[in-house]
Order: C-alpha cells, then structure tokens, then sequence
C-alpha cells in the first residue's frame, strides 16, 4: 500500500468533503463526523460518475481525461467553497474526548477486520467473477471494454450496474496495473465509513456515546459481517448508500427547513441505484414511496405538512441527475438479465407453491441461523420493544422502504426459476440481509440517541 | 368554617375515619420507554461481548489455517501470457478436462479473471491464439502435432499458448 494507491481516495474524499459542505450548511460540531463519512461516500460515488463518463464520451479509459477531470472539480469546488467560507464550529472538551475515543475504538477494530480480509485477498468467490472482472475489463479492455458485457458472459452477470468496478478503476488510476490491493481497499473503506456514519449520525442526535457506539462495535466484531464486508463485493456499496439515504431522510424531516437534506436523499438514492440491480429496484420504490408519502420529504415548512413544490422539484432533480448513469447503463449497455425464466408462464419450469414454502421456511432460518449470532433476533425483538418510536410518524419511511423491498426480494426469488432454489437461497439470501443490516440498526438505535423521546431535539434552534 | 379538599372529603367515612386508598400501580410511558431501552442496551452489550469472543476465536482459527495452506487461487496458473496477448480480444482454450466438474469449472473461471481483459472461448478452432490447458504435457504435444498449432510459450504450471495457424485470424 502507498501513496499512489491511496490518493484517488483522498482526492475523492476532499471533493465530497466540498462538495458537501456546499449542500449542507450545517456546522454543528457533533454534525462533523457523519458528515465526514458521508464526503467520502458522496466523493466516490462522483468520481464513479465521472469515470463513466470517461466510456460514454471517450469510449473508453482514459487517464489524462479522468484525472483533468477531478483537478477541474476540485479547483471549482474549492473556488466555491472560498468565496462562501465557513468558519470550523467550536468543540467542546467532550465532544473532542467522544470523537477521539471513537475514532482509535472504530480504527482498532477496522485493523482487525483488515487483517481478516486479508486471508482472502482476492475476495469472495463474486468478487472476482463478476465485480473485479469487469473492473479489469474497464481498465485494460481500451475501446474493447464492451467485450464484458457479451451475454456469453453470462456467469460475470453483465447487466449488473458499475459502481463498484468503477469506483476500483479510479483507484488504479494513479498506478500502472490493475492490482488486488485496491478492491480490497475499496471494500475496507467502505466496511468503515458504514461503522463510521452508524457512529457519527446516533452521536450527533444526542451526544450518547456509548449508545452510539453500540450499533457500529455491533457490526465491526460481527465475524460473518466483516467477511461478507471485505469479500470486496458490491454489497457493502449497497449497505452505505442506503443507510445514507435513509438518515438524510430521517434527518431531513427534522431539519424541515434545509434543502439540503433533499438534495442529498435524492443523490444517495441514485448513486445506491447504480450499486446493484437490487439498489436500482431499492431507489425506484423509495422514490414512488415519497412521491406518494409526500410528508416524507424533508423540507415542509411545518412538521407533519406537505412539502412545498420547490422542495419536490429539488429533490426530484438530484434524484434524477444521481440515476444518470444507471439509466444510461440500462438503456443503452446492458445486454438484460441472461439469468431469467418466469415461473409464471414458464411451463419447464413453473413456480410452484413448494418454491413458496420453501424461501418462507429459508427466510426464518436464515434470520435465526447460527452464523448470524443472533444479530436478527436481537432487531426484531428490539422493533418490538419500541414499536411505537419505530413504527411512529417520523420512521415511517424506514418500513416502508425496508419491508416493501425485502418482499420484492422475496417475490423476485418466487418468479425467477431459472435456478435451483435452496441453492440460490444458499448463496444469497444471507447477502440481502447482510445489505439491510446497517439500515435496521440505525433504526432501532435512532430513537434511543435522541435527547428526550417525546420532543424533536434533532430540530435545530 | 372547615375547609376540606375533594379528595379529602372522598377519602372519608360518615364516622370520620380515613379509607384506605386503593393504589393502582402504573407505569408510565416514560418509565416503559426507559425499560425497553434498558433492555435492548443490555442485550447489545452482551451480544458485543459475544461477537469480540467469536470474532477472536474465529481469527485465530484462519490464522493457523493459512499458516498450514496459504490462499491458493487456481486462476494464477494461468499468469505469465498476458504480454503476447497484448492485443487479443477472444482467443480459443482447448482443454482434456471435464469442465462440467466442479474444480475444472472453477479452474477455467479463474483463467477468465486473471486474462481479463481477454476472453476464453471453449469454441476454440477460429482463433489465432489458442491456451492448452492439458492434464499431462504428452497430451499437450499430441494436441499441437494433430492440430499443427505453433508453440509460442509454456508457462512453468505447464500452460501453453499455441499460434492456430488454420485460423481466419492468421490468415489475414
């Protein structure tokens, strides 16, 4: 690991760092770190863009392009950020201690989980076969990168979005070869900010520090968590963005007044779009979803009322403008899922009720195998404690997205007959819930950072 | 004149005595919210403190176990060509293995990633270049003189890539 690998992170990281500062305008400094983690996550998600549109104009890698690219982003940024400088907050001697001892805890158990990783350090077994290949492919292909998404490929799954190939493919940008080290240092980066923006959100409600440790040291020792998380798949992406989404959200509607929270929500959707096809399937029900809970939308002039249409417009527009790439890799790359029968109308292979039985029996195994280590158990009774803070006017988003999602999930199992289905569920379902993991505990956890239960201290002065 | 409260007046007999008061014990919401949060608190520490065990033992149990068998990837047998196949975009893989079993399908998966971006066609005969990837070295000899492929490089896992000098390709 050296510098050259590093940079393409940091440079990431100050651009995200800017550019949301120019979003948000909030400079609490308890807001200081989830914001911090959220810059890097939004940085590489732009740089991912930026990489894409390397392809679509260049049609294909083009080094000079790309780095010109973040200079000219980057000196924008910082022009803007000048002329509008905001002085750093104050910190008080507790938050200082709180952000420290958080930082060497997190860090600690982040080095453990990087030497875990590193037993497999070319990932798990998608890892290379579909994520990394297709990164290699974007990296050395030239103006042959096409090639990957050859539906004889069919085993690399070339309609999945490239987020991730991407985001690795602007890691190599500043060395000669493609190597491991950078997907395993793109899972590790984010496995961190996830713990990171667990931390730094439930803090920044109510300065509980032990309470807002608990969720993020609950994942960072999870075993089964820190394998899937460095198996350098695209699923802790997934993981990040969502939880980003869903606590600019929840935050927003708090800080009712803030368009910056819309603008936000809506980015993180689209850049969770181009993560996964499941992330594509996750952003389009939550953006139906608040499309038709208006009130979810942060950015009423009142708590409880419906927004205005600026605030719609805006949020719609970022939405819009953060699904770019994942509409233009649909319509125009993607040679379709080669890995799809309809149970449906298929007559060789129908859908059959044992399918049915068979993924509800799987479900609740799952969520009580042993591998999880009770993790689940531990969200549903923890739902059900707090049933009505969860389930309450302010989370109700939270359900909404999560449970209409995990039942198209499970449906998509139902109709898809093109595998085997206890294997399938075998090699997948663990991920789906490893994906909604991080968001399930921000949501018991946020109600019990609050200051006082009943009030909205999360509403500014 | 004798002021007496509501409560007061309630709370007496005819006779003057006080009656006893029935207190119902409730919790108030406040105190149940304490309680729930009480408990799923608990719960996480423990869980916490279970996680840190298992995690420690689990580490430790990988540890030795790559000290006994380092990480093996079968993919990197096929490493050491890319420099002649700078330019190629598909060539052909002419195998005598079974690739419908498991570590032969695991195996060609593998040779797919690490010559990426090249791609491995089991259609092999119209190729320029050809990748034998063959059980014994005789059987790699035997495949070169019947298809008359030219021998470019063996690599030391004993993987060949041979010029298919039939092919279109060549030809032109």
């Amino acid at each position: 690991m050296n510098l050259l690998t590093l940079m393409p992170f940091i440079i990431s990281a100050i651009c995200g760092f800017c550019l949301l500062n120019l979003i948000l305008p909030s400079r609490r400094p308890e807001d200081l770190p989830w914001q911090a983690a959220m810059s890097v996550g939004l940085g590489l998600g732009v740089s991912a863009g930026l990489a894409w549109t390397s392809f679509l104009f260049l049609q294909q890698f083009h080094k000079t392009y790309l780095i010109g690219c973040h200079v000219a982003l980057l000196l924008s940024l910082l022009y803007f950020y000048n002329k509008n400088p905001r002085p750093l907050p104050r910190f008080d001697k507790k938050t200082v201690f709180d952000m420290m001892l958080a930082v060497l805890v997190l860090g600690f158990f982040l080095t453990v989980a990087w030497h875990f990783g590193q037993f497999y350090p070319l990932g798990g077994w998608d890892a290379w076969q579909v994520w990394n290949i297709k990164a290699k492919f974007l990296f050395l292909g030239g103006n042959h990168w096409k090639n990957m998404l050859q539906p004889s490929l069919w085993q690399t799954s070339p309609h999945y979005p490239l987020l991730l190939p991407l985001i690795n493919v602007w890691g190599w940008t500043f060395q000669e070869t493609a190597s491991p080290g950078t997907p395993f240092l793109t899972a590790i980066i984010f496995t961190g900010l996830t713990a990171f923006l667990l931390w730094g959100l439930l803090y920044s409600l109510g300065k509980k520090q032990l309470l807002s440790l608990l969720p993020a040291l609950l994942l960072l020792t999870h075993p089964f968590f820190i394998t899937l998380a460095t198996s350098q798949y695209a699923d802790i992406l997934f993981s990040f963005y969502l939880t980003a989404a869903l606590s600019c959200q929840r935050k927003g509607l708090a800080h009712s007044n803030d368009q910056g929270y819309n603008v936000l929500f809506g980015v993180f959707l689209g850049i969770l779009a181009f993560s996964k096809p499941e992330g594509t399937l996750l952003a389009l029900q939550a953006f139906l979803l608040t499309v038709m809970m208006k009130k979810m939308l942060p950015g009423a002039g009142r708590p409880g009322s419906a927004p205005p249409r600026r605030a719609q417009g805006i949020w719609i527009a970022s939405f819009c403008l953060a699904m770019m790439p994942t509409v233009i890799f649909n319509v125009f790359y993607s040679p379709g899922n080669q890995t799809f029968i309809n149970g449906l109308s298929s007559w060789d292979h129908p859908a059959s009720l044992d399918r049915l039985k068979m993924i509800s029996a799987f479900l609740l195994m799952e969520l009580k195998s042993l591998k999880w280590r009770g993790i689940w158990i531990f969200i549903l009774a923890g739902l059900f404690l707090q049933s009505k803070a969860c389930f309450g006017k302010q989370y109700r988003f939270f359900p909404g997205v999560l449970l209409i999602y995990l039942s198209s999930v499970l449906t998509y199992y139902y109709v898809n007959t093109y595998f085997e289905i206890g294997w399938w569920l075998q090699v997948s379902l663990h991920r789906i819930l490893f994906t909604l993991l991080p968001a399930f505990l921000l949501w018991i956890f946020w109600p019990l950072s609050l200051k006082e239960p009943d009030t909205r201290p999360d509403e500014p002065a | 004149m004798e002021h007496t409260s509501e409560g007061e007046r309630n709370s007496c007999n005819r006779e003057g005595t006080p009656k006893p008061i029935m207190a119902i014990k409730t919790i108030s919401r406040h105190t149940k919210k304490r309680y729930a949060s009480a408990l799923i608190l608990t719960a996480a520490v423990g869980m916490l403190a279970v996680n840190i065990t298992r995690y420690y033992q689990e580490y430790t149990q990988m540890r030795r176990k790559r000290q006994e068998s380092p990480y093996l990837f079968l993919g990197l047998q096929f490493s050491g060509l890319q420099d002649i196949l700078e330019n190629a975009e598909t060539i052909g893989y002419l195998t005598d293995k079974d690739l419908q079993a498991q570590p032969n399908a695991m195996q060609f998966a593998q040779a797919q990633f690490i010559l990426a971006p090249v791609i491995l066609d089991t259609n092999f005969s119209g190729h320029k270049y050809i990748l034998l990837d063959c059980s014994r070295p005789e059987i790699a000899w035997a495949m070169i003189k019947k298809f008359r492929f030219q021998p470019l490089r063996k690599n030391q896992f004993g993987i060949v890539l041979v010029r298919n000098p039939q092919s279109m390709e060549t030809a032109f």
